[in-house]
């Protein structure tokens, strides 16, 4: 997921062009990471010992890891290290971009130092993120601002990001959306969650374009969805359901009892959200986008 | 197997067509689809299954309140609960009311098919 996140960042500040973002990123998946790239994402080698041991490397025939011992930069543990360590998806984006000749290694090295700053990350915070840690990211990210300090809230969105790259797309990005911004959805599906007496309801949802639902159908459903109707809205309001379920379990373990009305699905102008207070989520996946729609669950505690 | 009736009960047309198709595909040709609480005490009463597949969060009748009713005018029908909210309280509520089994969404064919096993074999209170 940092790898959507950060291919979107070094597009934004203008590091890469979306064209080149775009064939590294349909690159990326068949991109073996090396060393080298390796060894700046943790920190233990700068951009430019890496190049010096490419460059020593074209005049003799000797491993990376070899040479970056021998010159003195990493220990023979810290190359274990290395390559026992977990390949996440934002290093295979920068091999790729490196691999293509979109960027040399110190833009990236720099490029992920930059990440860190303009986001006021710590050492210990970003070494999370770049671990593959969803909570860490999302903290970074998303839950700043109104969302800060709700835990309801911080807790349903990162079991959100978490379920949608469970069940839908491991390649996703959740933006939060300006209050009050009004986009004409073509549907909604929409599930109230309630208190333990049922005396309260808050709204969450799911909104989208037609074209946007019928993706996000086929995806969960593993089978194409051309059309609007009963098995979109399935699709779609399972897929919901499941999360809010789920939801509702992890709630229930830190004692906190909820429960469920069914979904329904709605045109998006037979919408309504009542509440003022609501986090509104912009999905961005490969494949589609959708806004997901949370009103203060806080209340409901 | 072929005399074996499943009522399959989720108000979600994806869920009925994804076990329908594993069960189907499984060898079991006596499946029913209910898609409320209501229509599934309705197919009970008619068709009187060996097993019902029971959804909780449903319109009309929710599937606690379907099964309690199942469970009172015939309590040989086994109803194996399978909801996403597999909460302690509904999990109690559930085997209170006379569930036989709890599975929690996202269900996997195997677990289905190890429930009718079981039912089968005479071991179904599990």
């Amino acid at each position: 997921m940092f790898a959507q996140y950060f291919g979107h960042f070094l597009l934004n500040r203008g590091l890469v062009s979306a064209d080149n973002l775009e064939r590294a990123m349909a690159a990326q998946k068949e991109t073996r990471v090396k060393l080298g790239v390796l060894a700046i994402n943790i920190g233990y080698m700068t951009a430019d010992q890496v190049e010096e041991v490419h460059q020593a490397q074209t005049r003799m025939d000797k491993r990376f890891g070899e040479i970056a011992v021998e010159l003195g930069y990493v220990t023979n543990e810290q190359v274990s290290e290395l390559l026992s360590s977990q390949q996440t998806e934002h290093l295979a984006l920068g091999q790729s971009l490196i691999d293509l000749g979109i960027m040399n290694y110190e833009r990236f090295s720099s490029a992920l130092n930059q990440y860190k700053a303009e986001h006021s990350l710590s050492d210990e915070q970003f070494e999370s993120i770049i671990r593959g840690d969803i909570e860490a990211l999302l903290q970074a990210q998303l839950l700043k601002g109104s969302l800060a300090g709700n835990r309801q809230w911080t807790d349903y969105i990162n079991l959100f990001a978490k379920n949608c790259i469970r069940f839908l797309d491991s390649d996703i990005r959740l933006e939060q959306r300006a209050a009050g911004v009004n986009t004409p959805y073509d549907w909604v599906v929409q599930q109230p969650l309630a208190n333990a007496d049922r005396s309260l309801l808050r709204a969450t949802a799911l909104a989208g374009s037609e074209a946007a639902f019928l993706q996000l159908a086929s995806v969960f459903a593993g089978e194409a969805v051309n059309e609007p109707g009963e098995m979109m809205e399935a699709a779609v309001g399972e897929f919901l359901n499941l999360h809010n379920g789920i939801f509702l379990v992890n709630e229930s373990n830190q004692g906190l009892e909820l429960d469920l009305n069914p979904q329904s699905v709605v045109r998006g102008a037979e919408f309504r959200s009542e509440q003022q207070t609501k986090a509104v989520i912009r999905v961005v996946g490969s494949r589609f986008e959708f806004d997901l729609i949370v009103e203060n669950l806080a209340e409901l505690a | 197997m072929r005399d074996f009736k499943i009522l399959l009960c989720d108000d979600s047309l994806l869920v009925r067509k994804k076990m329908k198709d594993a069960l189907t595909e499984k060898g079991y040709q006596a499946l029913f689809e209910a898609s409320d609480g209501e229509e599934a005490i309705a197919i009970c009463q008619k068709e009187k299954p060996d097993l019902v597949l029971m959804d909780i969060v449903m319109p009309k009748k929710d599937g606690l309140e379907a099964l309690a009713e199942i469970k009172n005018f015939d309590s040989s029908i086994h109803v194996v609960m399978v909801s996403s909210i597999g909460t302690q309280g509904k999990l109690m509520q559930a085997i209170k009311l006379g569930a036989d089994n709890f599975l929690q969404k996202p269900v996997t064919t195997e677990a289905i098919v190890a429930i009718i096993e079981k039912i089968q074999s005479g071991g179904g209170e599990g």
